[in-house]
């Protein structure tokens, strides 16, 4: 059992490691993970995450279980439906609770198995490059492991594909390159239009133009509509309702664990909080059954941390939003922190208290307002109102906006986000040119550059306001 | 031909023509031209549409650097670098910016004009896939913004301005469309090039001029034939045909093809299809910009494009395909995947792609390797 220590580290007890025994080796057979491989997880996981953490420690077991059901769900239920991040996580969550289906997003699975733990996510991304996401035109990485999972035959072919089409345009027309690679997967399309005036959101927020809600409440009914007629999958309005109460658990539990990162020093290093971001927001069985018990043990553990007045970075650190950790490269993240710097939150994962604001629309309709109330779901300034009520919420010194390049819906514009930023806050915006999918297309030297000098910048300043 | 000459022109003073039109209290309504902004509701307001269809010039481009990423695709990124460089007037004498948002691209496009310019966007909405209710939505978008235009103008739009203004860019899409058949000829009796040409007339120009002169031009086309053609027979097809960007035309004569038709997702009026005005007048218009429009290639999914280009490749009889595609747009770069085997398989012609970031460091290679393709299919 070459990988019995890698899963110990993760949480898994003896028994379940045997009672798993076949599923693992089978899955890590598929995907060529063998002991060195292991090892270089150990080696990561303990140099970059608090792996003292319970808390930590868990997250970690959820995402390799889900990374093992992943490969064997079509074996094990009935019907299995893949989605593309960002889905409206009510609806795959729904889904999950209705039955013996297995609704899952491949790609970030794999992404933290493969890419963060193990250093495994290269070949994927190759595979993707020359099957129809040309290196060098701004292709997301993200879309790039989740086709290169399926041309490795590690995810199998779902049953339908729920198709994201109401954020981002890579994520659907990957999902046409998948049909053009493996015929006959039907898609459901769910789509919204990101098209309101500049000044929308800020001014109607936390309520939504009634046509936008309109439209994609019926885009989320015509989803559940499709899978009970045409292909036998049945989710009611109890399980969408019973989704909304699960998500709302994990996303206000996880909140608890922010408001520990308001302390100074910060507690909890980034690279541990990244592991609960896509857990939250891309909320898969494994993570129904056992993520609110990870959260609350990582608040638990921050909350003693922050008591004690200890922290990941020194007391005084400059206090930054650091937008988007890296999936595949933890070094990354942790080099932020090396450099002197805080990075207390990822502003995209942060509950405003307006976002509980009561509505009068039910259903479907609900679900899309919440959805769209997110800010960066509705519109760039959206996103800005929101990045500016973080800064102001976690007192904030600077951010550093890695927005994704080949992420359009939040890299395409970081000339907008520096200028708005800084008129309305005061608080400098480093804007840097990243993937945090795949690293080959960010030298990690030159990024540090940067982010050094810019921590230099902050200390400066504070130190000349004292 | 006079009226072409004519047309290509005005092109040319239209800035000129639209500060006059000012002076005389015309509203100057600019638009991003990915196909679906109905000029008929700014006829019908009694203002002046006008596309901001410049592209080509890698300068704008450049300049773009300091307000998006450039990531954004070429096309997007010239739109706010030829307004910042205030050297393509019509770009500075519009009073209000309308942009159909169609993907993340183009909605960058209006953040960066609302964010770095005084000028502020009216937006509305195209779904990226034909649901039952989809059409309702562009209806609302249509609607929304033709409250906008009435309060903007101080001009109601009646049924009556409606259905005129409909009558007059039907008669335009069918003028088009004729001219635009006619090269279906062995010996087309227009270039490709004059009829894209006059295709951004019907973008730019004043809508009564370009009828008139259309007129003329199919009068004077009809019957008659173009020298004879000696390359193969070519369609261009991609992501955006901007006025000005017509360098890839010329590379395409210089290695001795002919393009044949087009079938560009921006930047060319799509003529297919005319409105059909009876009922209500804003679902006729939504039901022809958004049913009946064949989709660009950020539609999902891109089924009907696929099958429209077969069927453009089949009637025109080309002998191949040159992909023109600009740099970072990626749902055009998908399709340039499977194209090649859509071609093939339909109308059995092979396809070259091409990407540009309107750079002249691309000449070179272009023509290498568009005289390499044109040689491929001579044998």
């Amino acid at each position: 059992m070459y990988y019995k220590e890698l899963f110990k580290l993760c949480n898994y007890t003896d028994e379940e490691i045997e009672k798993d025994k076949e599923r693992i080796e089978k899955v890590f057979k598929m995907a060529g993970i063998g002991p060195e491989d292991c090892q270089r997880g150990i080696d990561r996981l303990n140099k970059y995450f608090w792996m003292e953490s319970q808390g930590v420690r868990k997250a970690w077991g959820i995402w390799m279980k889900q990374f093992i059901d992943l490969s064997l769900c079509k074996e094990e239920y009935s019907k299995v439906i893949f989605y593309t991040y960002p889905l409206e996580p009510r609806l795959g969550t729904s889904i999950n609770l209705a039955g013996d289906y297995y609704a899952a997003t491949p790609e970030f699975v794999n992404l933290f198995i493969l890419g963060m733990m193990l250093d495994m996510a290269e070949p994927y991304f190759d595979l993707a490059e020359a099957s129809g996401m040309a290196p060098g035109a701004g292709h997301c990485g993200a879309n790039k492991m989740r086709l290169g999972g399926f041309l490795k035959k590690l995810n199998p072919m779902p049953d339908v594909f729920l198709v994201s089409s109401f954020f981002c345009d890579n994520e659907s027309k990957t999902d046409e390159l998948i049909e053009y690679h493996f015929p006959g997967v039907p898609r459901i399309i769910i789509d919204n239009c990101l098209d309101s005036p500049w000044d929308a959101y800020p001014n109607n927020y936390p309520f939504i133009e009634d046509h936008k809600v309109k439209y994609f409440g019926a885009e989320l009914e015509n989803v559940i509509r499709e899978l009970d007629e045409k292909y036998d999958i049945h989710v009611g309005p109890d399980h969408m309702n019973a989704a909304r109460m699960e998500i709302g658990k994990l996303y206000l539990g996880f909140q608890r664990v922010l408001e520990c990162q308001k302390a100074d020093p910060m507690p909890i290093a980034n690279n541990n909080l990244l592991l609960f971001y896509m857990m939250i927001t891309n909320p898969e069985r494994r993570t129904m059954e056992e993520g609110l018990d990870a959260i609350n043990m990582l608040a638990e553990e921050g909350e003693k941390l922050v008591a004690e007045g200890r922290g990941a970075t020194p007391k005084g650190a400059p206090r930054i939003a650091w937008t988007m950790p890296w999936f595949t490269d933890p070094a990354i993240n942790s080099m932020v922190e090396e450099a002197g710097l805080a990075p207390v939150v990822a502003p995209f994962f942060w509950v405003h208290p307006k976002d509980m604001t009561k509505t009068d629309y039910h259903g479907f309709e609900k679900t899309a307002q919440a959805f769209m109330r997110m800010g960066m779901t509705h519109s760039v300034s959206g996103l800005l109102y929101r990045t500016v009520e973080v800064i102001k919420y976690f007192d904030l010194e600077g951010i550093i906006w890695n927005g994704m390049y080949a992420c359009r819906p939040v890299g395409g514009f970081p000339q907008i986000v520096k200028k708005e930023i800084e008129e309305r806050t005061g608080v400098p915006v480093l804007a840097v040119e990243t993937d945090q999918m795949d690293t080959r297309d960010t030298p990690m030297e030159l990024l540090r550059t940067r982010v050094e000098t810019y921590a230099e910048t902050l200390r400066i300043r504070k130190a000349a306001a004292k | 031909m006079e009226a072409i000459d004519q047309l290509n022109q005005l092109l040319k003073t239209r800035g000129a023509e639209l500060r006059e039109l000012k002076k005389q209290g015309k509203k100057i309504i600019g638009y991003y031209p990915g196909g679906y902004f109905p000029d008929e509701l700014v006829l019908a307001a009694d203002a002046v549409p006008v596309a901001l269809n410049r592209g080509g010039d890698h300068e704008p481009v450049e300049v773009s650097g300091a307000y998006m990423s450039r990531w954004i695709y070429t096309f997007a990124r010239a739109n706010i670098g030829y307004r910042i460089l205030g050297t393509e007037p019509i770009y500075n004498e519009i009073d209000m910016y309308v942009v159909p948002v169609t993907d993340n691209h183009v909605r960058v496009v209006a953040d960066t004009w609302d964010v770095f310019t005084e000028m502020t966007t009216v937006r509305y909405g195209i779904p990226h896939t034909k649901h039952d209710w989809s059409v309702g939505y562009v209806a609302t978008g249509f609607n929304m913004f033709k409250d906008k235009l009435e309060e903007f103008t101080g001009n109601k739009i009646t049924d009556d301005k409606l259905k005129e203004a409909i009558d007059l860019c039907n008669k335009e899409r069918n003028l088009l469309k004729e001219i635009s058949l006619m090269r279906k000829s062995k010996r087309p009796p227009i270039t490709t090039k004059d009829f894209i040409m006059l295709n951004h007339a019907s973008l730019m120009l004043d809508k009564k001029v370009v009828v008139a002169k259309l007129e003329e031009i199919a009068a004077g086309l009809k019957g008659t034939e173009g020298p004879e053609i000696k390359g193969p027979r070519l369609m261009l097809m991609g992501t955006a045909m901007a006025y000005g960007d017509h360098r890839i035309l010329d590379f395409i004569d210089a290695a001795g093809g002919t393009t044949i038709v087009e079938e560009f997702g921006e930047g060319i009026r799509h003529y297919w299809e005319t409105v059909n005005p009876e009922g209500d007048l804003i679902d006729a218009l939504a039901d022809r910009y958004f049913t009946r429009r064949v989709p660009p290639a950020w539609f999902r999914p891109g089924t009907e494009r696929k099958e429209f280009a077969v069927k453009l490749a089949k009637e025109f009889e080309v002998d191949g395909v040159v992909w023109y595609q600009l740099l970072a747009r990626e749902t055009d770069d998908f399709e340039s995947y499977w194209f090649p085997d859509v071609l093939k398989k339909g109308a059995n012609v092979p396809m070259l792609k091409l990407t540009s970031d309107y750079d002249s460091v691309e000449r070179g290679q272009f023509s290498t390797r568009l005289e390499t393709f044109v040689e491929s299919i001579r044998s």
